[in-house]
Protein backbone atom coordinates (compact mmCIF):
# COMPACT_ATOMS: atom_id res chain seq x y z
CA UNK A 1 0.00 0.00 0.00
CA UNK A 2 1.44 3.39 -0.96
CA UNK A 3 2.34 5.95 1.64
CA UNK A 4 0.47 9.12 0.57
CA UNK A 5 -3.02 7.64 0.93
CA UNK A 6 -2.37 6.18 4.40
CA UNK A 7 -5.88 5.78 5.72
CA UNK A 8 -6.61 6.13 9.41
CA UNK A 9 -8.29 3.21 11.12
CA UNK A 10 -9.69 3.27 14.62
CA UNK A 11 -9.04 0.02 16.49
CA UNK A 12 -11.31 -0.12 19.55
CA UNK A 13 -10.48 -3.29 21.48
CA UNK A 14 -9.95 -3.45 25.24
CA UNK A 15 -7.70 -6.52 25.17
CA UNK A 16 -4.24 -4.90 24.78
CA UNK A 17 -2.73 -8.07 23.29
CA UNK A 18 -5.32 -8.31 20.58
CA UNK A 19 -5.42 -4.57 19.98
CA UNK A 20 -1.67 -4.42 19.39
CA UNK A 21 -1.78 -7.49 17.15
CA UNK A 22 -4.51 -6.02 14.94
CA UNK A 23 -2.84 -2.61 14.91
CA UNK A 24 0.53 -4.10 13.99
CA UNK A 25 -0.99 -6.03 11.11
CA UNK A 26 -2.83 -2.97 9.85
CA UNK A 27 0.29 -0.84 10.02
CA UNK A 28 2.11 -3.52 8.02
CA UNK A 29 -0.57 -3.06 5.38
CA UNK A 30 0.18 0.65 5.30
CA UNK A 31 -2.64 2.04 7.40
CA UNK A 32 -2.34 4.53 10.22
CA UNK A 33 -3.86 3.11 13.34
CA UNK A 34 -5.55 4.88 16.23
CA UNK A 35 -5.72 2.28 19.00
CA UNK A 36 -8.19 2.82 21.86
CA UNK A 37 -9.05 0.55 24.76
CA UNK A 38 -12.51 1.54 25.96
CA UNK A 39 -15.86 2.57 24.58
CA UNK A 40 -15.77 6.21 25.64
CA UNK A 41 -12.40 6.78 24.02
CA UNK A 42 -13.66 4.95 20.94
CA UNK A 43 -16.66 7.24 20.56
CA UNK A 44 -14.62 10.39 21.13
CA UNK A 45 -12.00 9.39 18.56
CA UNK A 46 -14.59 8.20 16.04
CA UNK A 47 -16.39 11.54 16.17
CA UNK A 48 -13.36 13.83 16.29
CA UNK A 49 -10.94 12.18 13.91
CA UNK A 50 -11.05 11.86 10.16
CA UNK A 51 -11.03 8.06 9.94
CA UNK A 52 -11.67 5.56 7.16
CA UNK A 53 -12.99 2.65 9.20
CA UNK A 54 -13.55 1.29 12.70
CA UNK A 55 -12.66 -2.09 14.13
CA UNK A 56 -15.07 -2.18 17.05
CA UNK A 57 -15.14 -4.70 19.88
CA UNK A 58 -18.67 -5.14 21.19
CA UNK A 59 -17.72 -5.83 24.81
CA UNK A 60 -15.77 -2.88 26.15
CA UNK A 61 -15.51 -1.05 29.45
CA UNK A 62 -17.30 2.27 30.12
CA UNK A 63 -19.38 2.20 26.96
CA UNK A 64 -20.45 -0.92 25.12
CA UNK A 65 -19.57 -1.22 21.45
CA UNK A 66 -23.27 -1.26 20.58
CA UNK A 67 -23.74 2.20 22.11
CA UNK A 68 -20.66 3.47 20.30
CA UNK A 69 -22.03 2.12 17.04
CA UNK A 70 -25.44 3.74 17.59
CA UNK A 71 -23.93 7.17 18.12
CA UNK A 72 -21.37 6.85 15.35
CA UNK A 73 -24.06 5.82 12.87
CA UNK A 74 -25.95 9.05 13.54
CA UNK A 75 -22.91 11.22 12.95
CA UNK A 76 -21.24 9.18 10.22
CA UNK A 77 -23.83 6.96 8.55
CA UNK A 78 -21.51 5.63 5.87
CA UNK A 79 -18.35 4.95 7.85
CA UNK A 80 -17.30 1.29 7.43
CA UNK A 81 -17.51 -0.54 10.75
CA UNK A 82 -16.50 -4.11 11.46
CA UNK A 83 -17.51 -5.46 14.86
CA UNK A 84 -15.73 -8.07 16.96
CA UNK A 85 -17.58 -10.40 19.26
CA UNK A 86 -17.56 -13.83 20.81
CA UNK A 87 -19.81 -16.58 19.61
CA UNK A 88 -21.72 -16.75 22.88
CA UNK A 89 -22.96 -13.19 22.35
CA UNK A 90 -24.84 -13.82 19.13
CA UNK A 91 -27.62 -11.49 20.19
CA UNK A 92 -25.21 -8.58 20.29
CA UNK A 93 -23.99 -9.43 16.82
CA UNK A 94 -27.49 -9.39 15.37
CA UNK A 95 -28.12 -6.07 17.05
CA UNK A 96 -24.87 -4.64 15.70
CA UNK A 97 -25.71 -5.70 12.16
CA UNK A 98 -29.19 -4.22 12.50
CA UNK A 99 -27.63 -0.98 13.68
CA UNK A 100 -25.62 -0.86 10.49
CA UNK A 101 -22.33 -2.60 11.18
CA UNK A 102 -20.94 -3.59 7.78
CA UNK A 103 -19.38 -6.86 8.84
CA UNK A 104 -18.34 -8.87 11.89
CA UNK A 105 -15.71 -11.29 13.15
CA UNK A 106 -16.18 -13.78 15.96
CA UNK A 107 -13.22 -14.29 18.26
CA UNK A 108 -10.87 -15.99 17.97
CA UNK A 109 -10.10 -15.08 14.37
CA UNK A 110 -7.02 -14.80 12.20
CA UNK A 111 -5.89 -11.17 11.96
CA UNK A 112 -5.37 -11.68 8.20
CA UNK A 113 -9.05 -12.50 7.84
CA UNK A 114 -10.01 -9.35 9.68
CA UNK A 115 -7.92 -7.26 7.32
CA UNK A 116 -9.40 -9.05 4.32
CA UNK A 117 -12.93 -8.29 5.51
CA UNK A 118 -12.04 -4.74 6.43
CA UNK A 119 -10.54 -4.02 3.03
CA UNK A 120 -13.58 -5.47 1.36
CA UNK A 121 -16.06 -3.26 3.19
CA UNK A 122 -13.85 -0.22 2.61
CA UNK A 123 -13.76 -0.97 -1.11
CA UNK A 124 -17.53 -1.34 -1.25
CA UNK A 125 -18.02 1.94 0.49
CA UNK B 1 -52.79 -52.69 43.03
CA UNK B 2 -53.91 -56.27 42.69
CA UNK B 3 -56.00 -57.69 39.92
CA UNK B 4 -59.09 -58.06 42.07
CA UNK B 5 -59.16 -54.33 42.77
CA UNK B 6 -58.70 -53.49 39.16
CA UNK B 7 -61.44 -55.87 38.14
CA UNK B 8 -63.80 -54.28 40.59
CA UNK B 9 -63.03 -50.93 39.08
CA UNK B 10 -63.65 -52.28 35.69
CA UNK B 11 -67.15 -53.22 36.79
CA UNK B 12 -67.79 -49.72 37.96
CA UNK B 13 -66.32 -48.10 34.98
CA UNK B 14 -69.21 -48.30 32.54
CA UNK B 15 -71.79 -46.77 34.90
CA UNK B 16 -69.73 -44.25 36.82
CA UNK B 17 -67.40 -41.65 35.51
CA UNK B 18 -63.76 -42.24 36.29
CA UNK B 19 -63.73 -39.38 38.78
CA UNK B 20 -65.93 -41.18 41.21
CA UNK B 21 -64.17 -44.38 40.39
CA UNK B 22 -60.97 -42.86 41.62
CA UNK B 23 -62.71 -40.98 44.37
CA UNK B 24 -63.68 -44.25 45.87
CA UNK B 25 -60.14 -45.42 45.87
CA UNK B 26 -59.65 -43.29 48.96
CA UNK B 27 -56.55 -45.11 50.10
CA UNK B 28 -54.94 -44.53 46.78
CA UNK B 29 -55.98 -40.91 46.91
CA UNK B 30 -54.45 -40.31 50.29
CA UNK B 31 -51.27 -42.06 49.26
CA UNK B 32 -51.01 -39.89 46.18
CA UNK B 33 -51.62 -36.82 48.29
CA UNK B 34 -48.65 -37.70 50.47
CA UNK B 35 -46.10 -37.81 47.68
CA UNK B 36 -44.14 -34.68 46.92
CA UNK B 37 -44.36 -35.11 43.16
CA UNK B 38 -47.31 -33.74 41.30
CA UNK B 39 -49.57 -36.51 40.05
CA UNK B 40 -52.53 -36.29 37.75
CA UNK B 41 -54.61 -38.89 36.05
CA UNK B 42 -56.69 -38.47 32.92
CA UNK B 43 -59.33 -40.46 31.15
CA UNK B 44 -58.65 -41.76 27.64
CA UNK B 45 -59.66 -38.37 26.18
CA UNK B 46 -57.08 -36.70 28.40
CA UNK B 47 -59.63 -35.03 30.68
CA UNK B 48 -58.21 -34.68 34.14
CA UNK B 49 -59.91 -36.94 36.69
CA UNK B 50 -57.43 -36.75 39.52
CA UNK B 51 -55.06 -34.03 40.69
CA UNK B 52 -53.03 -34.47 43.87
CA UNK B 53 -51.99 -31.89 46.46
CA UNK B 54 -48.43 -31.64 45.20
CA UNK B 55 -49.81 -30.83 41.75
CA UNK B 56 -51.78 -27.99 43.37
CA UNK B 57 -48.66 -26.75 45.07
CA UNK B 58 -46.44 -26.90 42.00
CA UNK B 59 -48.89 -25.40 39.52
CA UNK B 60 -50.97 -23.18 41.80
CA UNK B 61 -54.17 -24.66 40.34
CA UNK B 62 -56.58 -26.22 42.79
CA UNK B 63 -58.14 -29.58 42.10
CA UNK B 64 -61.59 -28.12 41.47
CA UNK B 65 -60.19 -25.75 38.86
CA UNK B 66 -58.75 -28.49 36.71
CA UNK B 67 -60.97 -31.53 37.12
CA UNK B 68 -62.78 -32.33 33.92
CA UNK B 69 -60.56 -30.01 31.91
CA UNK B 70 -58.63 -31.61 29.15
CA UNK B 71 -54.93 -31.41 29.68
CA UNK B 72 -54.85 -30.57 26.00
CA UNK B 73 -56.77 -27.36 26.64
CA UNK B 74 -53.45 -25.71 27.21
CA UNK B 75 -54.12 -25.09 30.87
CA UNK B 76 -50.45 -25.36 31.69
CA UNK B 77 -49.20 -24.46 28.23
CA UNK B 78 -46.75 -27.29 28.09
CA UNK B 79 -43.85 -26.69 25.78
CA UNK B 80 -40.56 -28.44 25.33
CA UNK B 81 -37.47 -26.49 26.26
CA UNK B 82 -37.22 -25.06 22.77
CA UNK B 83 -40.74 -23.65 23.11
CA UNK B 84 -42.57 -26.09 20.83
CA UNK B 85 -46.15 -26.42 22.01
CA UNK B 86 -46.94 -29.94 23.07
CA UNK B 87 -50.62 -29.73 23.96
CA UNK B 88 -53.23 -30.34 21.27
CA UNK B 89 -50.62 -31.73 18.93
CA UNK B 90 -49.49 -35.18 18.01
CA UNK B 91 -46.41 -34.33 20.05
CA UNK B 92 -48.29 -34.45 23.35
CA UNK B 93 -46.40 -37.19 25.19
CA UNK B 94 -49.51 -38.24 27.11
CA UNK B 95 -51.48 -38.59 23.88
CA UNK B 96 -48.69 -40.67 22.42
CA UNK B 97 -48.51 -42.86 25.51
CA UNK B 98 -52.27 -43.48 25.52
CA UNK B 99 -52.34 -44.13 21.78
CA UNK B 100 -49.37 -46.45 21.67
CA UNK B 101 -49.78 -48.02 25.09
CA UNK B 102 -46.08 -47.49 25.59
CA UNK B 103 -44.39 -45.72 28.44
CA UNK B 104 -41.77 -43.23 27.30
CA UNK B 105 -38.40 -44.65 28.35
CA UNK B 106 -37.21 -41.60 30.24
CA UNK B 107 -38.73 -38.65 32.07
CA UNK B 108 -39.25 -35.64 29.83
CA UNK B 109 -38.25 -32.16 30.71
CA UNK B 110 -41.13 -29.85 29.99
CA UNK B 111 -41.81 -26.19 30.55
CA UNK B 112 -45.18 -25.29 31.96
CA UNK B 113 -46.98 -22.17 33.08
CA UNK B 114 -48.14 -21.96 36.68
CA UNK B 115 -51.27 -20.11 37.73
CA UNK B 116 -49.33 -16.93 38.37
CA UNK B 117 -48.11 -17.08 34.80
CA UNK B 118 -44.55 -17.99 35.72
CA UNK B 119 -42.61 -20.50 33.69
CA UNK B 120 -41.70 -23.57 35.64
CA UNK B 121 -39.63 -26.50 34.48
CA UNK B 122 -40.90 -29.93 35.38
CA UNK B 123 -39.58 -33.38 34.84
CA UNK B 124 -42.47 -35.51 33.73
CA UNK B 125 -42.93 -39.26 33.77
CA UNK B 126 -45.84 -40.48 31.75
CA UNK B 127 -47.58 -43.80 31.47
CA UNK B 128 -50.79 -45.15 29.99
CA UNK B 129 -53.20 -46.75 32.47
CA UNK B 130 -54.65 -50.05 31.43
CA UNK B 131 -56.97 -52.56 32.88
CA UNK B 132 -55.73 -56.14 32.74
CA UNK B 133 -58.39 -56.70 30.08
CA UNK B 134 -56.52 -54.25 27.89
CA UNK B 135 -59.14 -51.54 28.16
CA UNK B 136 -57.66 -48.07 28.24
CA UNK B 137 -58.38 -46.36 31.53
CA UNK B 138 -56.43 -43.21 30.73
CA UNK B 139 -53.02 -41.86 31.46
CA UNK B 140 -50.97 -40.74 34.40
CA UNK B 141 -48.44 -37.93 34.62
CA UNK B 142 -46.05 -37.60 37.51
CA UNK B 143 -44.12 -34.38 37.58
CA UNK B 144 -41.38 -32.86 39.67
CA UNK B 145 -40.54 -29.19 39.85
CA UNK B 146 -36.91 -28.88 38.76
CA UNK B 147 -36.90 -25.13 38.09
CA UNK B 148 -34.19 -24.52 40.71
CA UNK B 149 -31.97 -27.27 39.40
CA UNK B 150 -32.35 -26.05 35.85
CA UNK B 151 -31.43 -22.56 36.99
CA UNK B 152 -28.30 -23.97 38.60
CA UNK B 153 -27.37 -25.81 35.43
CA UNK B 154 -27.88 -22.66 33.43
CA UNK B 155 -25.57 -20.83 35.79
CA UNK B 156 -23.00 -23.55 35.33
CA UNK B 157 -23.29 -23.33 31.56
CA UNK B 158 -22.81 -19.55 31.74
CA UNK B 159 -19.76 -20.11 33.92
CA UNK B 160 -18.26 -22.52 31.41
CA UNK B 161 -18.98 -20.20 28.57
CA UNK B 162 -17.20 -17.32 30.25
CA UNK B 163 -14.35 -19.56 31.44
CA UNK B 164 -13.95 -20.81 27.92
CA UNK B 165 -13.71 -17.25 26.66
CA UNK B 166 -11.19 -16.30 29.34
CA UNK B 167 -8.95 -19.27 28.55
CA UNK B 168 -9.15 -19.02 24.82
CA UNK B 169 -8.50 -15.31 24.44
CA UNK B 170 -4.87 -15.31 25.63
CA UNK B 171 -4.15 -18.44 23.61
CA UNK B 172 -5.58 -16.88 20.48
CA UNK B 173 -3.39 -13.82 21.04
CA UNK B 174 -0.30 -15.97 21.55
CA UNK B 175 -1.15 -17.77 18.38
CA UNK B 176 -1.45 -14.49 16.52
CA UNK B 177 1.93 -13.20 17.70
CA UNK B 178 3.73 -16.48 16.99
CA UNK B 179 2.23 -16.53 13.55
CA UNK B 180 3.45 -13.00 13.03
CA UNK B 181 7.01 -13.83 14.15
CA UNK B 182 7.16 -17.00 12.08
CA UNK B 183 5.95 -15.21 8.98
CA UNK B 184 8.80 -12.70 9.50
CA UNK B 185 6.26 -9.90 9.78
CA UNK B 186 8.26 -8.48 12.67
CA UNK B 187 11.63 -8.89 10.99
CA UNK B 188 14.10 -11.65 10.32
CA UNK B 189 14.73 -14.56 12.65
CA UNK B 190 17.51 -17.13 12.51
CA UNK B 191 17.09 -20.85 12.04
CA UNK B 192 17.34 -21.78 15.72
CA UNK B 193 14.89 -19.05 16.68
CA UNK B 194 12.52 -20.35 14.05
CA UNK B 195 12.84 -23.89 15.39
CA UNK B 196 12.08 -22.77 18.94
CA UNK B 197 9.20 -20.56 17.91
CA UNK B 198 7.78 -23.45 15.93
CA UNK B 199 7.98 -25.59 19.03
CA UNK B 200 6.12 -22.95 21.04
CA UNK B 201 3.59 -22.72 18.24
CA UNK B 202 2.98 -26.48 18.24
CA UNK B 203 2.72 -26.60 22.02
CA UNK B 204 0.26 -23.74 21.94
CA UNK B 205 -1.84 -25.63 19.39
CA UNK B 206 -1.82 -28.70 21.60
CA UNK B 207 -2.81 -26.69 24.65
CA UNK B 208 -5.64 -25.05 22.73
CA UNK B 209 -6.90 -28.49 21.69
CA UNK B 210 -6.78 -29.78 25.25
CA UNK B 211 -8.60 -26.77 26.62
CA UNK B 212 -11.26 -27.18 23.96
CA UNK B 213 -11.81 -30.82 24.85
CA UNK B 214 -11.73 -30.30 28.59
CA UNK B 215 -14.27 -27.52 28.27
CA UNK B 216 -16.41 -29.84 26.19
CA UNK B 217 -16.20 -32.35 28.97
CA UNK B 218 -17.13 -29.72 31.53
CA UNK B 219 -20.18 -28.84 29.52
CA UNK B 220 -21.08 -32.50 29.18
CA UNK B 221 -20.52 -33.45 32.77
CA UNK B 222 -23.74 -31.84 33.94
CA UNK B 223 -26.47 -33.83 35.55
CA UNK B 224 -29.43 -35.10 33.60
CA UNK B 225 -31.21 -31.85 34.25
CA UNK B 226 -28.81 -29.95 32.08
CA UNK B 227 -29.76 -32.22 29.21
CA UNK B 228 -32.40 -30.59 27.14
CA UNK B 229 -35.01 -32.84 25.70
CA UNK B 230 -36.42 -31.01 22.77
CA UNK B 231 -38.14 -32.39 19.74
CA UNK B 232 -35.30 -32.82 17.36
CA UNK B 233 -35.17 -33.59 13.68
CA UNK B 234 -32.21 -35.96 13.77
CA UNK B 235 -32.21 -36.55 10.01
CA UNK B 236 -31.50 -32.90 9.29
CA UNK B 237 -28.99 -32.68 12.12
CA UNK B 238 -27.02 -35.64 10.76
CA UNK B 239 -27.16 -34.47 7.18
CA UNK B 240 -25.83 -31.03 8.06
CA UNK B 241 -23.19 -32.60 10.24
CA UNK B 242 -21.90 -34.95 7.55
CA UNK B 243 -21.86 -32.15 4.98
CA UNK B 244 -19.79 -30.11 7.41
CA UNK B 245 -17.09 -32.77 7.28
CA UNK B 246 -16.89 -33.05 3.49
CA UNK B 247 -13.97 -30.63 3.19
CA UNK B 248 -11.97 -32.48 5.84
CA UNK B 249 -12.60 -35.85 4.17
CA UNK B 250 -11.86 -34.36 0.76
CA UNK B 251 -8.48 -33.07 1.93
CA UNK B 252 -7.48 -36.61 2.86
CA UNK B 253 -8.91 -37.99 -0.36
CA UNK B 254 -11.52 -40.01 1.53
CA UNK B 255 -15.01 -40.75 0.35
CA UNK B 256 -17.73 -39.51 2.67
CA UNK B 257 -21.11 -41.08 2.01
CA UNK B 258 -24.35 -41.02 3.86
CA UNK B 259 -27.79 -42.45 3.65
CA UNK B 260 -30.27 -40.94 6.08
CA UNK B 261 -33.94 -41.78 6.34
CA UNK B 262 -35.94 -38.53 6.53
CA UNK B 263 -38.16 -37.75 9.50
CA UNK B 264 -36.06 -39.37 12.24
CA UNK B 265 -37.18 -37.59 15.38
CA UNK B 266 -36.40 -37.84 19.06
CA UNK B 267 -36.54 -35.90 22.28
CA UNK B 268 -32.96 -34.87 22.68
CA UNK B 269 -30.28 -32.33 23.33
CA UNK B 270 -29.29 -30.83 20.02
CA UNK B 271 -25.92 -29.47 21.07
CA UNK B 272 -24.82 -32.65 22.75
CA UNK B 273 -26.00 -34.99 20.02
CA UNK B 274 -24.25 -32.83 17.45
CA UNK B 275 -21.09 -33.05 19.51
CA UNK B 276 -21.36 -36.82 19.90
CA UNK B 277 -21.89 -37.54 16.21
CA UNK B 278 -19.21 -35.01 15.28
CA UNK B 279 -16.81 -36.92 17.49
CA UNK B 280 -17.72 -40.20 15.78
CA UNK B 281 -17.46 -38.87 12.23
CA UNK B 282 -14.39 -36.76 13.08
CA UNK B 283 -12.61 -39.78 14.58
CA UNK B 284 -13.51 -41.95 11.60
CA UNK B 285 -11.92 -39.40 9.26
CA UNK B 286 -8.93 -38.83 11.52
CA UNK B 287 -8.02 -42.50 11.77
CA UNK B 288 -8.68 -43.43 8.15
CA UNK B 289 -5.93 -42.93 5.61
CA UNK B 290 -7.59 -44.40 2.53
CA UNK B 291 -11.03 -45.50 1.48
CA UNK B 292 -14.18 -43.99 2.88
CA UNK B 293 -16.29 -43.02 5.84
CA UNK B 294 -19.96 -43.83 5.78
CA UNK B 295 -22.91 -42.74 7.91
CA UNK B 296 -26.25 -44.48 7.77
CA UNK B 297 -29.37 -43.69 9.75
CA UNK B 298 -32.70 -45.47 9.72
CA UNK B 299 -35.62 -46.45 11.89
CA UNK B 300 -36.60 -49.79 13.37
CA UNK B 301 -40.38 -49.78 13.75
CA UNK B 302 -40.38 -52.91 15.87
CA UNK B 303 -38.24 -51.47 18.62
CA UNK B 304 -39.07 -47.79 17.99
CA UNK B 305 -35.40 -47.09 17.74
CA UNK B 306 -33.32 -44.91 15.50
CA UNK B 307 -30.25 -46.73 14.29
CA UNK B 308 -27.14 -44.83 13.26
CA UNK B 309 -23.94 -46.42 12.03
CA UNK B 310 -20.66 -44.69 11.37
CA UNK B 311 -18.22 -46.92 9.56
CA UNK B 312 -14.76 -46.38 8.19
CA UNK B 313 -12.04 -48.25 6.37
CA UNK B 314 -9.42 -47.03 8.80
CA UNK B 315 -6.80 -48.58 11.02
CA UNK B 316 -9.33 -50.30 13.25
CA UNK B 317 -9.10 -50.96 16.97
CA UNK B 318 -7.53 -54.14 18.38
CA UNK B 319 -9.92 -56.32 20.33
CA UNK B 320 -8.07 -55.88 23.62
CA UNK B 321 -8.60 -52.12 23.42
CA UNK B 322 -12.20 -52.13 22.34
CA UNK B 323 -13.65 -52.11 25.82
CA UNK B 324 -11.41 -49.35 27.07
CA UNK B 325 -11.92 -46.81 24.30
CA UNK B 326 -15.04 -45.35 25.89
CA UNK B 327 -13.20 -44.69 29.15
CA UNK B 328 -12.28 -41.15 29.90
CA UNK B 329 -8.70 -40.19 28.98
CA UNK B 330 -8.12 -43.48 27.18
CA UNK B 331 -6.00 -43.15 24.08
CA UNK B 332 -5.33 -46.06 21.80
CA UNK B 333 -1.80 -47.40 22.13
CA UNK B 334 -1.47 -47.87 18.42
CA UNK B 335 -2.42 -44.41 17.24
CA UNK B 336 0.70 -43.05 15.61
CA UNK B 337 2.76 -40.73 17.80
CA UNK B 338 2.85 -38.04 15.15
CA UNK B 339 -0.83 -38.03 14.41
CA UNK B 340 -2.87 -35.48 16.31
CA UNK B 341 -3.62 -37.25 19.56
CA UNK B 342 -6.65 -36.22 21.47
CA UNK B 343 -7.17 -36.09 25.20
CA UNK B 344 -9.13 -39.30 25.22
CA UNK B 345 -12.32 -37.40 25.86
CA UNK B 346 -14.04 -37.74 22.47
CA UNK B 347 -15.52 -41.22 22.68
CA UNK B 348 -16.18 -40.81 26.39
CA UNK B 349 -18.47 -37.93 25.46
CA UNK B 350 -20.16 -40.03 22.78
CA UNK B 351 -20.84 -42.80 25.25
CA UNK B 352 -22.24 -40.45 27.87
CA UNK B 353 -24.44 -38.55 25.47
CA UNK B 354 -25.87 -41.76 24.00
CA UNK B 355 -26.48 -43.19 27.45
CA UNK B 356 -28.19 -39.99 28.63
CA UNK B 357 -30.54 -40.32 25.69
CA UNK B 358 -31.33 -43.87 26.83
CA UNK B 359 -29.52 -45.21 23.84
CA UNK B 360 -26.90 -47.87 23.30
CA UNK B 361 -23.55 -47.76 21.60
CA UNK B 362 -21.65 -50.66 20.06
CA UNK B 363 -18.31 -51.03 18.35
CA UNK B 364 -17.27 -53.62 15.82
CA UNK B 365 -13.74 -53.34 14.61
CA UNK B 366 -10.98 -55.27 12.98
CA UNK B 367 -7.44 -53.89 12.90
CA UNK B 368 -6.45 -52.94 9.39
CA UNK B 369 -9.98 -53.19 8.07
CA UNK B 370 -11.91 -50.48 9.86
CA UNK B 371 -14.43 -49.79 12.57
CA UNK B 372 -18.20 -49.62 12.77
CA UNK B 373 -19.84 -47.66 15.56
CA UNK B 374 -23.54 -48.37 15.94
CA UNK B 375 -25.82 -46.14 17.98
CA UNK B 376 -29.39 -47.00 18.95
CA UNK B 377 -31.58 -44.14 20.18
CA UNK B 378 -35.23 -44.32 21.20
CA UNK B 379 -37.23 -42.13 18.87
CA UNK B 380 -39.95 -41.98 16.31
CA UNK B 381 -40.61 -41.15 12.70
CA UNK B 382 -42.40 -37.96 11.80
CA UNK B 383 -44.10 -38.67 8.55
CA UNK B 384 -43.26 -36.11 5.92
CA UNK B 385 -40.49 -35.13 8.31
CA UNK B 386 -39.58 -31.50 8.02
Amino acid sequence: MSEPEAKKILVAEDDPGLNRLISFKLEKEGYRVLPVFDGKEALKTALEEEISAIVLDIMMPFLEGIQVLKKVRIAKPHLPVIVLSVKSREGDLHQALELGANDYMTKPFQPEKLIEHLQKIMRNN
Amino acid sequence: MNDENLNQKKNYAPQNNQLSLLGEASVLTSVLNQVSDGVYITDPERSIVFWNEAAEKITGYRQEEVLGKRCAENLLEHTDLAGNKLCSTELCPLYKAIQSGKTPPAPLTIKALNKKGERIVVEVSIAPLYLPSGEVLGGIEIFRDISDKVELEEQKARFFSSLSHELKTPLANMHGYLDLLLKRDAGDINEVQEEFLTTIYNEEQKLAGYIEELLDMGRFEGTDYSYQRNILDLSTLLENLVCGFSAEAGEKGLGLDYSIQPGLTLFGDKERLTQAFSNLVGNAIKYTEAGSVNLEAGFNRETDEILITVSDSGMGIPEEEQNAIFDIFYRCEHSQPHSKRGTGVGLYIVERVVRRHDGRLYLKSEPGKGSIFTVYLPGFIREGGQ
